[in-house]
């Protein structure tokens, strides 16, 4: 099962397994630990529904949706089911 | 002991000023960056013959930003004797990627742990001795806010001098490694040396979920703007300009009068009150409201509300080519033009600072106020409110719309992303803050203020001179206003070819509250009440509409001209936006003149 980070219901939490974007945004996201691997979270949405708030690697990150379609990951557990089923016929 | 330069190094936000404001006390000097508006600090570190550099706080030398490019540069080129890194304990993993970086440069590095007490608060803990030991640098853990074990890290100053060494964990650092295998051997140095705890502390967490509510985060962030409106802009900010005022008279008395007694002649007597005096002493009033601002803005950026700021308003701003950081200073545009440029500091690309100064002087500044109340009570009485609004409607309308033209590929395409960080909620230091202040408001003066000084004597000497050079105090025949005679044939068009409207609007350069009184002398010999008759005699009502939307959106005055030019780094691009400007006003104006004229045929 494979979503985008835009894609992720409020609290559930994520593998990354790709970053597909190479120009500085990527470069910038991997430097903030935006990485293959790691763990990360969606905290928060702002009241206009967009940028985000996700904590990765301790820290908390405001990520815009439109940039944030360009990571893929993987959840770890499914802790928020209603959020899932919902985006899916979203889709 | 010998003298050293030692570059001070680390993440934005992990306390790298609290840390710089402690080892150099009182002593350090503010500029910027060759060729960036980005700020440079240095300072003495007290009771040591050592220069400690602040490099801009970067995640990472080898990104694009303005910020990046000058910490490595500096690494580069200019190499210091020393890397002092300052680390965040509470995010540890993403400050080393920073850290790596820094020890390829083959500096002698010395690493401080800060915030250790918050990451004990989280729950978390950091073995440094360790860490120290894979590293081959020291590591210290550090409170930069409550200076412990400050002297320790002092003493690792002293004795640094080898370059890293070579621990277990460290064998392939080259700068061709991908950010991936950073990350993976920051994962292996702090395997069983660190646990990073709870990720949010609970006071960030509590705060958070009120301040970035869905229902109450934007009218708080709201409440918040208007509360430092009302304070700056409103009867605290007037009050203390009022004071100033009084206070640069006062001064005007004492010059005056100290002249007398020192037998000066009447006319440098003259240029040093009027003229020179006039210009800085009209600048100085600025000053209690400038510092207001800034105090503002350090409390809320050094808090950490800023971010959420940002982060709540930010979606209004995408498609603006801004970010949601670009709220606080075209708001505080509303106010003053001078004090939200300088306000623009905060945003950190280069490029969203230079959009956003462009865009400040199309939201129409107070000063303007009562250009706007004379004209609507004298032709538009019954929908002065609506009309008033409209106009800064208008201006704002048209700010984006001629940003979004002039500003080309850089709107159409960001060039850097928006990734910001939300830091943990903190207090800001008394002692930082005053600095801080300090050195933003001394900025200002010794900027802006030559600037003003000298278009100010400029100004004022082609007031009382004519083209002869003869003294006069008559307006109409000096050099000033023989060049609003020629002026005025080009503002029939817009339906106010009159030389008084053409003086009044260049006096409007100096000072926007200058073209109401200008009007006032040249059309009712300072007679207010007669202002209002004399306006309906020399204007109707479709070249009042026309002569407000000039009003609205001609370029600014003197100190704002000063201040954007700083902002925008040279004349030329100053000089370009005030140009931009100006065509605007004349286009737009015209327009409204000829739409006008068929509601209002003379």
């Amino acid at each position: 099962m494979e979503w985008t980070l835009d894609q992720m219901p409020l609290g559930q939490e994520a593998v990354v397994l790709q970053i597909e974007e190479n120009s500085m945004l990527g470069r910038r996201m991997r430097e903030m630990g935006i990485t293959e691997g790691v763990r990360i979270c969606r905290k928060r949405q702002a009241p206009l529904g967009d940028p985000s708030v996700y904590m990765v690697r301790g820290s908390a990150l405001a990520i815009r949706n439109m940039d944030a379609a360009h990571i893929l990951v993987r959840p770890v557990h499914i802790s928020v089911a209603g959020g899932f089923i919902n985006r899916r016929k979203e889709r | 002991m010998p003298n050293r330069t030692i570059g001070l190094a680390g993440n934005p936000n992990c306390g790298k000023t609290t840390l710089f404001n402690r080892l150099t006390g009182a002593r350090q000097v503010t500029g910027n960056w060759p060729g960036v508006t980005v700020e440079r600090k240095e300072g003495q570190v007290k009771g040591k013959p050592w220069t400690l550099v602040d490099l801009p706080g970067t995640y990472s030398l080898i990104s694009y930003s303005p910020e990046e490019k000058v910490a490595a540069s500096f690494l580069r080129d200019t190499p210091p004797d020393l890397v002092l890194n300052i680390v965040d304990a509470t995010a540890l993993e993403r400050n080393l990627f920073l850290t790596l970086q820094l020890l390829e440069q083959n500096l002698p590095t010395v690493v401080a742990v800060n915030l250790c007490d918050q990451l004990a608060k989280n729950g978390g803990r950091v073995d440094c001795k360790v860490l120290s030991q894979r590293l081959g640098v020291p590591v210290i853990p550090i409170s930069a806010r409550s200076g412990e074990n400050i002297g320790k890290l002092v003493k690792a100053l002293e004795k640094a001098e080898k370059r890293p060494g070579v621990g277990p964990a460290l064998f392939a650092l080259n700068a061709d490694q991908s950010q991936e295998d950073r990350y993976e051997m920051i994962r292996l140095l702090l395997d069983g040396v660190y646990d990073s705890g709870a990720a949010v502390d609970r006071l960030t967490e509590r705060l958070d979920n009120i301040l970035t509510n869905r229902y109450l985060a934007i009218p708080i962030f709201l409440l918040v703007m208007l509360l430092m409106f009302t304070v700056i802009f409103g009867p605290p900010g007037m009050a203390m300009k009022a004071a100033a005022e009084h206070g640069a008279q006062a001064v005007s008395l004492w010059l005056q009068a100290l002249l007398d007694r020192a037998g000066a002649s009447w006319w440098a007597k003259e240029m040093v009150v009027d003229g020179i005096w006039a210009g800085v002493g009209g600048m100085l009033t600025f000053l209690p409201q400038m510092a207001l601002l800034f105090l503002f803005l350090s409390l809320l950026e050094d808090s950490g509300y800023m971010a959420r700021g940002a982060f709540v308003m930010d979606r209004l701003f995408q498609k603006a080519g801004l970010s949601g950081k670009a709220f606080i200073p075209l708001v505080m545009g509303f106010g003053c033009t001078t004090p939200a440029a300088m306000a623009a500091r905060t945003l950190e690309r280069e490029e969203e600072r230079r959009l956003t100064v462009r865009m400040l002087p199309f939201f129409s500044c107070g000063a303007k106020l009562p250009v706007y109340i004379l004209f609507t009570a004298a032709f538009f009485p019954k929908s002065q409110g609506l009309l008033i609004f409209g106009l800064y409607i208008l201006g704002v309308a048209l700010g984006v719309l001629w940003i979004r033209l002039t500003g080309g590929a850089a709107v159409k395409s960001p060039s850097a992303p928006f990734l910001m960080e939300l830091p943990p909620y903190r207090l800001p230091t008394l002692w930082g803050t005053l600095r801080h202040l300090w050195d933003k408001c001394r900025g200002f003066v010794a900027k802006a203020g030559t600037v003003i000084v000298s278009f100010s004597a400029l100004i004022w000497l082609t007031q009382h001179l004519t083209f002869s050079l003869d003294w006069t105090n008559q307006a109409s025949i000096s050099i000033f206003g023989t060049i609003g005679e020629w002026l005025a044939p080009l503002f029939r068009p817009l339906g106010f070819g009159s030389w008084q409207a053409a003086v009044s609007l260049l006096a409007g350069i100096v000072a926007k509250e200058a073209v109401v009184s200008s009007m006032a002398s040249l059309y009712a010999y300072g007679n207010a009440a007669g202002l209002t008759a004399a306006l309906q005699q020399a204007f109707t009502p479709a070249s009042a509409l026309s002569f407000l939307v000039f009003v609205l959106l001609y370029m600014p005055c003197v100190a704002a001209f000063a201040t954007i030019r700083r902002e925008l780094g040279g004349w030329h691009a100053g000089l370009m936006a005030m140009a931009g400007q100006t065509v605007v006003a004349y286009v737009a104006a015209f327009f409204v003149y000829r739409i006008a004229l068929l509601f209002w045929p003379i």
